[in-house]
C-alpha cells in the first residue's frame, strides 16, 4: 500500500483525526471514481448518486477495510457494484434498456446528452462502449482509461487475469470495429 | 624515550649496520615551506569555496524535496511503463483506438468538484440516494394510481343499481344471520346455484369467476341442506368482511 494511503488509514482509525483523513482521501480519488461511475452510468446526476453511496460506505466500511490490498482497488470495488447494483435497478424499473435488444443499450443515454457530437471520434467512443456487454464494458473502461494493470483489475472485478485479457481484446476490437462503420 | 631506547637496541642487535646510518630525510623541500603553507593553504580553501558558491547559486528546493526524490521517480518511471503497456497491447489489439484523445466528453458542472462534500454527507447519511427526478418518477405513479382508485370507486358506487343497499352504513348494520333465517332454504339453494352470485372480489375478471363458479358449483349440488345451512351460518362473517374491504376503498 502507498505510504501516504497508509498514513490515512491511521489517522481514519483516530477520532480525532478521522473527518480530516477521510477528506484526505475523498480529494485524492473522487475524480478517478466518478469518471469511472460516469463512463458506466452515463448521466451526471446519476454519477453524483452513485457516488455518494460509494462514499457512504467507505466511510462505514474504512475502519474495517483491510491493509493487505491497495486502498484504490478497494474503492474501484465498492465503486464497481455501486454501478452495478443502480443499473440493476433500473434496468427492473424499466427506466432505461440495458439489454442491448436494440443493440445500444445505454446508447441512446450517450445521444441524449446535450453535448454530443456524432461526428467526434470521442462520442462514437462513448456509443460504441455501450454497445458492449456489462462485463466487457467494465474491463475496457478500466484498461482504456484507468490503464489499471490487470493484476489490480483482477482483485476488482474478482476474474482471473486470462479472462480479463480476453474480454478487453474482445471489447477493443467490438469498438474499433463499430466505430470505423459508424 | 624509553622506548625509542628499546627499539635502537632491537634494530643494533639485529641489524647492526642500520642502527650506524643517519636518520636525516636526503629529500630538499622548498626554503620557508613550513612557514608559509598556512596562508597557503587558507588562499587556496576561500579561492575552492569562491568556486563552490559559483557552482550552486543560493536555491532553494522544496521541504523534503531529495528525501521523495527517488520514490518519485520510481513513481514516473512506473506510470510510463503502464502506458507504455496499454498503448503497446492496444496498438496489437485496435490500433485504431490509439488516435482517439482520452480526454472526457461528458459535461460536468463547473466547480463540481470543489464544492461537493461528500465528507458531510457520508457523515450524516444512512439511507442510499435516490435522485430527485426518480422520486418525481415515482410520484407520478402514485397519482396515476389515485386517479385510478377514484375511477374504479366511483363506477361501483354509481353503476351498482341492483343493489339495495346504496350505502355502506347500511351494509355495516345489517344482521348477516337473522336475515338468512328468513330466507328459505329453495331461495339459498337457487342463489348459491347461479355461478353470477358467488363473486368475492371485485378485482377478479368474468373468466376467473366461471372457473371458480364452476369449481364451487358442483360440490354444492352434493350437500345437503343443513350442511348448506351451516356453511352459511360459519361464513356470514366473512361476507360482512366483503362489504368491510368494499368500504376501505379509495
Amino acid at each position: 500500500m502507498h505510504a501516504e494511503d497508509k498514513e490515512l488509514l491511521i489517522q481514519f482509525q483516530q477520532p480525532g483525526t478521522k473527518e480530516r483523513a477521510f477528506t484526505a482521501i475523498i480529494k485524492k480519488y473522487q475524480e478517478k471514481l466518478y469518471w469511472h461511475v460516469r463512463r458506466l452510468v452515463v448521466v451526471h446526476d446519476d454519477a453524483n448518486d452513485v457516488l455518494q453511496n460509494v462514499f457512504i460506505k467507505v466511510w462505514k466500511g474504512l475502519e474495517n477495510f483491510r491493509e493487505d490490498s491497495q486502498l484504490y482497488t478497494w474503492l474501484y470495488r465498492i465503486a464497481t457494484n455501486e454501478c452495478l447494483s443502480f443499473l440493476e435497478q433500473q434496468k427492473r424499473r424499466g427506466t432505461v434498456s440495458l439489454d442491448n435488444d436494440d443493440g445500444e443499450g445505454l446508447g441512446h443515454q450517450v445521444k441524449a446528452d446535450s453535448h454530443f457530437d456524432a461526428n467526434k471520434l470521442e462520442w462514437r467512443l462513448q456509443v460504441a462502449i455501450q454497445q458492449l456487454p456489462e462485463k466487457q464494458r467494465l474491463v475496457f473502461n478500466l484498461r482504456y482509461f484507468d490503464e489499471m494493470p490487470y493484476q489490480e483489475m483482477s482483485k476488482v472485478l474478482d476474474t482471473s487475469e486470462g479472462a480479463l485479457k480476453a474480454s478487453y481484446h474482445h471489447a477493443a476490437k467490438k469498438i474499433e470495429e463499430f466505430i470505423k462503420n459508424y | 624515550m624509553e622506548q625509542q631506547t628499546t627499539i635502537y637496541h632491537e634494530i643494533k642487535d639485529a641489524y647492526p649496520v642500520l642502527a650506524g646510518a643517519d636518520k636525516r630525510m636526503p629529500y630538499a623541500i622548498p626554503q620557508n615551506y613550513f612557514q608559509q603553507i598556512i596562508p597557503v593553504m587558507l588562499q587556496k580553501i576561500a579561492t575552492d569555496n569562491k568556486v563552490l558558491s559559483a557552482s550552486y547559486p543560493n536555491y532553494q528546493v522544496p521541504d523534503g524535496y531529495f528525501e521523495q526524490f527517488s520514490a518519485s521517480v520510481l513513481s514516473k518511471i512506473k506510470e510510463r511503463e503502464g502506458e507504455n503497456e496499454v498503448s503497446a497491447e492496444l496498438s496489437e489489439v485496435a490500433p485504431y483506438l490509439l488516435k482517439l484523445s482520452k480526454e472526457p466528453v461528458y459535461y460536468v458542472p463547473d466547480g463540481y468538484f470543489q464544492q461537493v462534500n461528500f465528507t458531510a454527507f457520508a457523515k450524516t447519511t444512512t439511507a442510499p440516494v435516490f435522485a430527485i427526478h426518480k422520486l418525481r418518477k415515482w410520484t407520478q405513479y402514485a397519482a396515476a394510481a389515485v386517479v385510478t382508485g377514484i375511477l374504479v370507486f366511483s363506477a361501483f358506487m354509481f353503476t351498482d343499481n341492483d343493489n339495495p343497499y346504496q350505502s355502506f352504513e347500511q351494509y355495516n348494520q345489517l344482521d348477516i344471520p337473522a336475515a338468512l333465517q328468513t330466507v328459505s332454504d329453495e331461495s339459498l339453494e337457487t342463489y348459491l346455484s347461479n355461478p353470477e352470485h358467488i363473486s368475492l372480489s371485485l378485482t377478479e375478471t368474468s373468466a376467473e369467476m366461471e372457473e371458480l363458479a364452476l369449481d364451487v358449483n358442483t360440490p354444492i349440488q352434493n350437500l345437503s341442506d343443513d350442511e348448506l345451512t351451516q356453511y352459511l351460518n360459519e361464513n356470514s362473517e366473512s361476507q360482512v368482511s366483503v362489504v368491510n374491504e368494499k368500504n376501505k376503498l379509495p
